[in-house]
């Protein structure tokens, strides 16, 4: 909590935010920043108020940027490759709001740059993506428990650009398709600075992935990267792109998380959010049936209860028994990698060994990795 | 390598930069090694890939900066150097 209000202070521009360093030491507050996904974020902005700190954040920026520059180059061909092969795609997340929102793209941190096609483009991209040099990688699959694929490009066995290929927005079912690619594509906007074929997506849709994505995948945390960028979306957005943008969040039963994004981004940087997106306005409940997304607001929510809701969400027995399947039994070469990289141990115990260890993982609430 | 008044310097094609605040950062993408260049090194650099000459190169930087012309001769040399060194800009001959 304390790093949460300390580093947001130090975002929102903050005069006594540069007094942090008199109670951190500069390997805390950068550990801070680097968890928070908002290191080039907090560098930039103590260097350009104390002068006598960018001496201390240079290597910070300097190597953000270079990073960055790499991953430009990246996107750039990955993006135009894409288009070439036919492949439409909309940036999104990070990847985008690097470019439509921030000063510059260095200053928001992402460990990979998420990209999102229509589902039936997954085979010609993954062969676009496998000709430029990128390798999947062994991660989980089935085609109701996951909607999206990791390809990373290695140097020397270094790992020096991910592409995380979406062809849904989130893999809990009852956020999967409640934006689709043909909605989003149809309202992006172009990313002149990648190239002429790259587009991210508009304002309201934007913000409406901000505030759904942290709470389908990641329970509602406070990381601040991510409620920095709704806080810039929502900076920027016109009345008309309110009504826009509220209309959707009702409509797709995304009100109360819409909500919670816009009030956790105004109690840290102050954000202007107009009545209508307020306590008193469209979000608001309005009955005492809730929304089953507020569900997911339960930062303790066990895992377990997203496949009991996957289950719920789906619409036939025939889907749901495909779901447990994929779970209980993914492909061998999947379990092989995860589980016993290095040796032969008999493939049944791997499966069993999954079950047990996948029970408590469940049951226990542990939370996948967040990438910002 | 000797690098003649008449030369040109070109950008290698590996490399890209970006200007933060006043200072420039290079990459070279293809060994993904970095460089920055603070505010007149980013001048330099500017007009050594931007102009026909390096001595035209020169001459604009005599103009803008009070320096002496063998003083800025010598750290110009350095610095071409160290371009050419690592890779970050080609010499073509004039």
């Amino acid at each position: 909590v304390r790093d949460t209000a300390e580093l947001g202070a130090v975002l929102r521009g903050d005069p006594a935010s540069v007094r942090i360093l008199e109670t951190w030491s500069i390997e805390d507050l950068r550990d801070a920043a680097r968890r928070h996904g908002v290191l080039p974020l907090v560098a930039d902005e103590l260097s350009r108020r104390t002068p006598a700190l960018a001496d201390l954040f240079r290597p910070d920026i300097e190597g953000a940027v270079a990073a960055d520059l790499y991953r430009e180059t990246e996107l750039r061909r990955v993006v135009a490759a894409l288009a070439d092969a036919g492949v439409a795609s909309v940036l999104f997340k990070g990847a985008a709001l690097a470019y439509t929102h921030y000063a510059r793209p260095d200053l928001r941190a992402r460990d990979d740059s998420d990209v999102l096609i229509a589902p039936e483009a997954r085979r010609p991209a993954h062969r676009v993506l496998v000709g430029l040099g990128y390798g999947p990688d062994e991660h989980v699959t089935g085609e109701l428990v996951t909607y999206q694929a990791i390809y990373a490009k290695r140097h020397d066995g270094v790992r020096v650009h991910t592409i995380d290929l979406h062809w849904r927005i989130a893999n809990p079912q009852l956020f999967a398709d409640v934006l689709s690619f043909e909605e989003l594509r149809r309202d992006a906007v172009g990313i002149p600075a990648l190239g002429p074929a790259a587009f991210g997506p508009s304002g309201p849709h934007a913000l409406f992935l901000a505030c759904v994505h942290r709470v389908a995948h990641h329970r509602d945390t406070e990381l601040l990267a991510w409620i920095y960028d709704i806080h810039l979306i929502a900076s920027r957005l016109t009345d008309a792109d309110w009504e826009t943008f509220i209309d959707l969040a009702v409509a797709r039963g995304m009100a109360a998380i819409c909500r919670q994004g816009l009030e956790r981004s105004a109690a840290l940087f102050g954000t202007a959010v107009p009545d209508s997106a307020g306590p008193a306005g469209r979000l608001a409940p309005r009955n005492n049936r809730p929304e089953p997304s507020t569900a997911f607001l339960n930062g303790g929510r066990p895992q377990l209860a997203t496949f009991v809701s996957d289950l719920r969400t789906l619409s036939s027995w025939r889907d749901r028994g495909r779901l447990i399947r994929e779970h209980l039994a993914p492909p061998p070469s999947y379990m092989r990698q995860v589980y016993a990289p290095a040796s032969r141990a008999p493939l049944g115990m791997l499966y069993v060994w999954r079950a047990v260890r996948g029970a408590w993982r469940w049951l226990a609430g542990v939370e996948a990795p967040k990438r910002v | 390598m000797t690098v003649a008044p008449s030369d040109r310097l070109v950008v290698s094609d590996a490399v890209v930069t970006r200007a933060v605040k006043s200072d420039t950062v290079l990459l070279n993408t293809a060994t993904g090694r970095y460089f920055t260049l603070d505010e007149i090194g980013s001048r330099a650099w500017t007009l050594l890939t931007t102009l026909p000459s390096v001595q035209a190169a020169r001459e604009a930087l005599l103009v803008e900066y009070a320096v002496e012309p063998d003083q800025l001769a010598r750290d110009l040399e350095a610095l071409i150097e160290i371009l050419v060194a690592r890779g970050l800009v080609e010499v073509r001959r004039g």
